[in-house]
């Protein structure tokens, strides 16, 4: 089949879980994947981008890579089985424009994460602390790998606010989503895992599932890093694989930093079963 | 677009390049050498016919390469001896130089049967030495540090391979400056706003080499692959024979434009040349790296 499946998500919603479980699922070997060498690459990798577009993007403006997206993908979407991982919002935070073509988009899976305890994990991955991690799951201008005089491996990434991106994807006009709940991967694994399979048309099979889900596990990813590193590791974490569970907002966050979090996403979080008819959090 | 100038000469990579304006971050031409390739400008098609390979921005046919950028020009480059060159309205010339020797110029080098790697190169005293890897990977900030250590540079981001009769490969200089970005400029204790951005609205400046520039071809000592990985232990590690292959094939600048150029077979037999030729070593990114150790470790390694 033609077309781009996207893994979506905002930063630290587990995206590199459902990679890691996708590619021991396609694997053939006994034992669980390298970490290092997993499949469906991020799209905004300079590598991928420029080997399409046939120039190199670091001489180019973010405006202009921006335009350029769209017809990059179209290249990009003329393989078999294309899977790209991605960050983005669907359209642009701030000026609108598409950062997606839908002709050159099969489907998307869209992994969506309690924004609680993403302001936790988000927080490790800039290096910055909390109430810094808030403020930008709460703007529209918030970027992925951008600024600093400096050129980042992956094109910068416009992400703007968490509910802004849940809802560019979820809502997209047209795009074939499904959503997965991180929440759903941790306590109903066999479900979660087996229903995105179904959607994709990969083999959803007990055993096989099973399988690529202990090889995929929480511990076996964090083993992995301990002993060899993991190269998508960002320069301000120590860790990547932190905690893998969900909840732990409980004991990080103060009650007004929750309350911050409810007040700009309550709408989003509701919908997706984050917060109780009465407001209070689940 | 003026094109009233008498044409300029120029000699980068070991080609005497005649072009439309001057190119003041080329080298001049010796007088006497012949020409290999001309710039000019004039009309270039939408589409290549007979197209083999579409990308994003460029098509491909053997011995022909469009390749276009918004805002910028349509450029056609033909059997390796011709750059074809239409402005769009808006352009600046210094955009259609940095461009003209980017894109171009890589189909250009891959027509004429030489094997451009994505690379930056210094000279030692026992020959050149290339730091090989994607943009990002750091190849232009080592240059520059051992450009500070006293060594030469031969070329950054494209270094031009040549296999001389006795199957030696050479390493031809390239253009005499060092692209930077400014973090790396500070890191190496300079200031980035003294020099001069390569695009109005691009941080990334020229770093001219002047004295630091190597003009003349030296035997290929040793590669260095950056690799993008993120190790808890930093260690060199030398590739065996076959490794070498895919990194090499990996890093070939524009090697996207292989295949439909038709070269798909000259070039992997030109890889294997290489790679049978000379020691590979790949580096690894490492957490918190400066690229001051980083340096220390490659000259160590190389013993000078």
């Amino acid at each position: 089949m033609s077309g781009i499946v996207w893994l979506a998500s905002y930063p630290k919603s587990g995206n590199t879980w459902f990679r890691a479980f996708l590619t021991n699922l396609q694997s053939k070997g006994e034992g669980p994947a390298d970490i290092n060498e997993l499949n469906h690459t991020i799209f905004s990798s300079r590598f991928v981008f420029d080997s399409a577009l046939g120039w190199e993007s670091s001489d180019l403006p973010a405006d202009a890579i921006n335009r350029l997206r769209p017809r990059v993908q179209e290249i990009l979407a003329e393989g078999e089985n294309v899977f790209f991982k991605a960050h983005e919002a669907f359209v642009h935070p701030v000026t609108r424009e598409p950062l997606f073509s839908l002709k050159a988009t099969r489907a998307a899976v869209y992994i969506i994460r309690n924004p609680l305890d993403v302001a936790v994990s988000f927080s490790a991955h800039i290096g910055k602390d909390i109430d810094t991690a808030i403020t930008r799951m709460n703007a529209r201008s918030t970027h992925l790998a951008t600024g600093g005089g400096a050129l980042h491996m992956q094109l910068s990434q416009p992400l703007g606010d968490w509910s802004g991106h849940v809802r560019s994807w979820v809502d997209a006009p047209g795009l074939i989503v499904h959503t997965v709940r991180y929440e759903d991967m941790m306590d109903l694994p066999h479900e979660a895992f087996s229903g995105a399979c179904r959607f994709l048309g990969l083999p959803d099979d007990p055993v096989r599932v099973a399988r690529a889900l202990e090889h995929s596990s929480f511990k076996e990813m964090q083993l992995q890093e301990k002993a060899k590193g993991f190269r998508e590791v960002s320069l301000s974490e120590s860790q990547f694989f932190r905690r893998g569970r969900a909840g732990s907002w409980r004991e990080v966050l103060s009650p007004a930093q929750v309350a911050e979090i409810v007040d700009s996403h309550g709408e989003i979080m509701r919908r997706f079963g984050y917060l109780r008819p009465d407001g209070s959090c689940t | 677009m003026p094109s009233n100038h008498p044409p300029s000469r120029h000699s980068v990579y070991g080609l005497t390049v005649e072009t439309w304006v001057p190119f003041p971050e080329l080298q001049p031409a010796q007088p006497s050498a012949p020409v290999d390739a001309i710039f000019r400008l004039g009309d270039v098609p939408a589409e290549l016919e007979g197209c083999r390979q579409r990308g994003a921005r460029f098509q491909t046919a053997p011995g022909r390469l469009l390749a276009w950028l918004d805002d910028v020009a349509r450029f056609l480059v033909l059997g390796g001896s011709e750059i074809i060159v239409q402005p769009d309205a808006n352009a600046i010339e210094s955009d259609l130089r940095l461009f003209i020797l980017n894109s171009p110029m890589g189909g250009l080098l891959l027509q004429r049967g030489l094997l451009p790697l994505h690379a930056s190169a210094i000279a030692t005293p026992r020959g050149a030495v290339l730091f090989v890897g994607p943009s990002g990977a750091g190849k232009s900030t080592l240059a520059a540090n051992f450009k500070r250590r006293g060594f030469r540079a031969l070329a950054d981001d494209i270094a031009v391979i040549r296999f001389a009769p006795d199957g030696v490969p050479w390493v031809m200089p390239g253009m005499p400056r060092i692209k930077l970005w400014p973090d790396a400029i500070e890191r190496l204790g300079s200031t980035a706003h003294e020099l001069d951005r390569l695009r109005p609205m691009i941080e990334k400046r020229g770093l001219p080499l002047r004295e630091g520039f190597h003009p003349e071809p030296l035997p290929l000592e040793r590669i260095y692959i950056l690799r993008m990985e993120t190790r808890r232990k930093f260690e060199l590690k030398r590739l065996a024979g076959m490794e070498r292959l895919p990194p090499l094939l990996q890093n070939t600048y524009r090697a996207q434009y292989v295949p439909g150029l038709g070269l798909a077979a000259a070039h992997f037999s030109l890889v294997g040349r290489l790679a049978s030729a000379v020691k590979v070593t790949v580096v690894p990114r490492i957490r918190d790296g400066d690229p001051e150790m980083l340096a220390d470790r490659i000259a160590a390694d190389l013993g000078t």
